[in-house]
């Protein structure tokens, strides 16, 4: 073991920046997609952009400084709003403000509203911070819809795209290059910033706080900062939506909005700096897809959320780079039969729980039910006829639930007894 | 003067009600440190499973099966999805319940669909307690009152004088101290989340037959009694019950309140100016009454985070 050390010391291979290619290869990719994809999926993709740099910017609180937020709906709306008052302005055209220039008021609407409710709510911790940034967003949400002038009432407001230098902005690739733009620009800065001794306190913050204050630091200063970053970060967004669908209104700032970043971040992972892309951009664009096929997304959504939580409190990144870190590949082989079972059981899970789920929503929504002669309701679903009172309509989902628990669990347990063996064997080889 | 007395009677009504649902949120988080974000829900299911029971029994039955029912849901959440959160931290839990939060109330919708369903009252009890200057008073109101208190004198004593009241009151205040002794905390757990669902789907069952029954009641009020037990005093039964009382009759007289706030420089001549600024200024306060409780939640974070009456910080 020493020796192979030693001449691996000696004769340095050169090495490859895996994670750089990565990255290369994801823009390159980003930037070539519109000419392969449709209208609508381009628009789709703009959006993905947009919930993945909104949950980046609100993890940036949680990951660091492990404060959780569930008010950030309130910087993203305001983002929203300054950057619709702005474009207007624009139309007017009595001063030079270049549209791909504007996202930049997003940025500062929610620079300064973070600076007022980063000052107080970081006069608290945990619980209490939660429900202060919770009640400074509910203020905002009940008081928008009666301040016409700023928030256009109950019907909101809406603006145009302005051309700029040659560009009309009127097609979605335009508007998705601008986006994809700012995005990558964004998540570039919240990486530097996680760098900046800033970056590091805040990591330090979430650790120990009290140790920070007895290194000297100004903790509740520092807190106050990040939450004026990652706030800042959350009205850029915003911005971009703003400029993404020309209009807005005072729902932007309902709770669930708050509550769908959070929601996002936690699936994809929210101790890890892509968990939160990864959660919003797969999230965003299965709640799109599905919204042509299903009514119940977000009950799935809300399942899939309260599993995560449960099970795999990672999130989805966490447990590929965790299981990447502690796996052997050339286990593979062996491992191969408990993964497989695992995934087969996953597929069997919710194929049962979406065909008990949509069969209620069809039996409950009476247009879809139908009454044969005989007095039976069946219920057209999958490509076949089920009745409601047929006793393999039910037995059917239940056995697939069922038999997927047993194959996920008997999987999960191997898999993990492989992963800690492994561990051990790295410990002790 | 009789627009006082109907206000008072109303606020004081609606206010026993928050009482019901947020006495149980308030135990819950003074014991476990988890503000239960689906306590709402169990309002909410607590109405629905009146309404259905009530369709096909009658209300009384309904009255009685339903908090049972809800209580056996907490308990379930409590012991095999709470405790396994429990592993992964503080936070996690919290995001528990708030997954919970979505999932009731998507359930709701699927089960029962997006609108407002007919949960009706029982004709018993459908008449006029009595009359002031015209304005005839339902009976039902009072009905909610008498529910709220007689659930509030059985938990007071229920826990002032009983055994496992006092280990309740213990493990409230030191968990780990009252485990140290001997005594089976996560059964107490167990036991106060499953009341404290129990009572919340009680007010639901009542509660739903007079106010609609929607599946956007768990957010709507759930947001209220945050700021309830905030308010009150995360963890104290008494701070709740007054702080219900005070939202209660707030948001009883509110919708009465028909000035602005440009109004306030009448004293100084400057409301014309004041208008003049317009925004905020001009607007009725009876529609930013709904901002009010907030500011009030916001208050009580920022000076006095233990609240009215609650002793821990």
């Amino acid at each position: 073991m020493s020796t192979a050390m030693a001449s691996s010391t000696r004769i340095r291979a050169p090495t490859i920046h895996w994670s750089l290619v990565v990255l290369l290869l994801t823009v390159l990719a980003l930037v070539t997609l519109p000419t392969f994809l449709p209208h609508r999926a381009i628009a789709t993709a703009t959006q993905m952009q947009i919930a993945a740099l909104f949950a980046l910017a609100f993890n940036i609180l949680w990951r660091q400084t492990r404060l959780l937020s569930f008010g950030h709906a309130a910087f993203f709306g305001i983002g929203m709003f300054a950057t619709v008052h702005i474009m207007r302005t624009a139309a007017g055209g009595t001063v030079f403000l270049p549209l791909p220039l504007l996202p930049i008021f997003g940025l500062m609407a929610g620079l300064v509203l973070g600076v007022i409710v980063g000052f107080f709510a970081t006069a608290r911790t945990g619980t209490y911070f939660a429900m202060i940034t919770l009640a400074f967003a509910e203020i905002i949400h009940q008081l928008s819809p009666q301040w016409q002038g700023a928030f256009g009432g109950e019907s909101g407001l809406s603006a145009m795209r302005i051309a700029w230098a040659g560009l009309s902005f009127g097609s979605d690739k335009e508007v998705y290059y601008l986006v994809l733009a700012w995005s990558l620009a964004a998540i570039a800065g919240i990486h530097y910033f996680t760098l900046t001794p800033l970056g590091r306190l805040a990591f330090a913050l979430g650790d120990n706080e009290q140790r920070v204050r007895f290194l000297g630091y100004n903790a509740r200063l520092a807190k106050t900062l990040v939450f004026i970053v990652s706030a800042m970060f959350t009205g850029l967004a915003g911005g971009l939506l703003a400029i993404a669908n020309e209009n807005v209104d005072h729902t932007i700032f309902r709770a669930s909005l708050s509550g769908q970043v959070v929601v996002h971040t936690f699936i994809g992972g929210a101790g890890t700096f892509l968990g939160p892309i990864v959660g919003a951009a797969a999230m965003t664009m299965f709640g799109s897809l599905a919204a042509d096929l299903t009514r119940l997304w977000v009950l799935y959504q809300g399942l899939l959320f309260i599993v995560m939580v449960m099970y795999l409190p990672q999130g989805i990144v966490g447990l590929a780079t965790d299981r990447a870190a502690h796996w052997r590949w050339r286990e593979l082989g062996s491992l191969l039969p408990s993964l497989l079972a695992v995934l087969a059981g996953i597929i069997l899970l919710v194929a049962g729980i979406v065909f008990i789920a949509e069969f209620l929503a069809a039996l409950t929504t009476n247009p879809f039910a139908r009454r044969t002669d005989s007095g039976a309701v069946s219920v057209a679903l999958f490509g076949a006829t089920w009745d409601r009172a047929a006793l393999t309509t039910w037995l059917l989902p239940v056995c697939s639930v069922a038999g997927g628990l047993i194959l996920t669990r008997l999987g999960a347990r191997r898999l993990s007894h492989a992963a800690s063996a492994g561990v051990q064997q790295t410990a002790h080889g | 003067m009789d627009f006082v007395l109907v206000s008072l009677l109303n606020g004081i009504s609606y206010g026993l009600l928050l009482f019901m649902v947020s006495a149980g949120l308030t135990l819950i988080f003074g014991m476990m440190g988890v503000l239960n974000f689906a306590h709402g829900s169990f309002y909410m299911l607590g109405a629905y499973f009146g309404y259905s029971l009530s369709r096909y029994a009658n209300f009384w039955l309904a009255l009685a099966v339903a908090p049972l029912a809800i209580a056996l849901i907490g308990a379930f959440i409590e012991r095999f999805m709470l405790r396994r959160a429990h592993q992964h931290g503080h936070a996690h839990e919290l995001l528990l319940t708030f997954g919970l939060f979505f999932v009731f109330e998507e359930l709701v919708k699927l089960f029962y669909g997006f609108y407002p369903v007919e949960y009706r009252m029982p004709a018993t009890l459908t008449f006029t307690a009595f009359s002031v200057s015209g304005i005839n008073y339902p009976f039902f109101r009072l009905f909610i009152a008498v529910v709220a208190v007689a659930m509030f004198v059985a938990i007071f004593l229920l826990l002032r004088f009983t055994r496992a009241g006092l280990i309740v009151r213990a493990a409230v205040y030191r968990p780990q101290m009252v485990e140290a002794l001997g005594h089976n905390v996560p059964l107490v757990f167990l036991a106060v989340f499953a009341l404290g669902a129990g009572m919340a789907g009680l007010a639901g069952t009542v509660a739903g037959a007079f106010y609609p029954t929607s599946p956007t009641m768990a957010q709507e009020l759930g947001m209220i009694i945050f700021v309830v037990v905030v308010v009150g005093g995360l963890g104290s039964i008494e701070g709740a019950l007054v702080a219900s009382l005070l939202i209660g009759i707030f948001s009883s007289f509110a919708v009465g309140l028909d000035w602005t706030l440009a109004d306030l420089g009448t004293p100084l001549g400057l409301d014309r100016w004041l208008s003049g600024l317009g925004g905020l200024l001009t607007v009725r306060l009876s529609t930013m009454a709904s901002a009010v409780p907030f500011v009030l939640m916001l208050i009580v974070l920022l000076i006095r985070p233990a609240g009215l009456m609650g002793e821990k910080a």
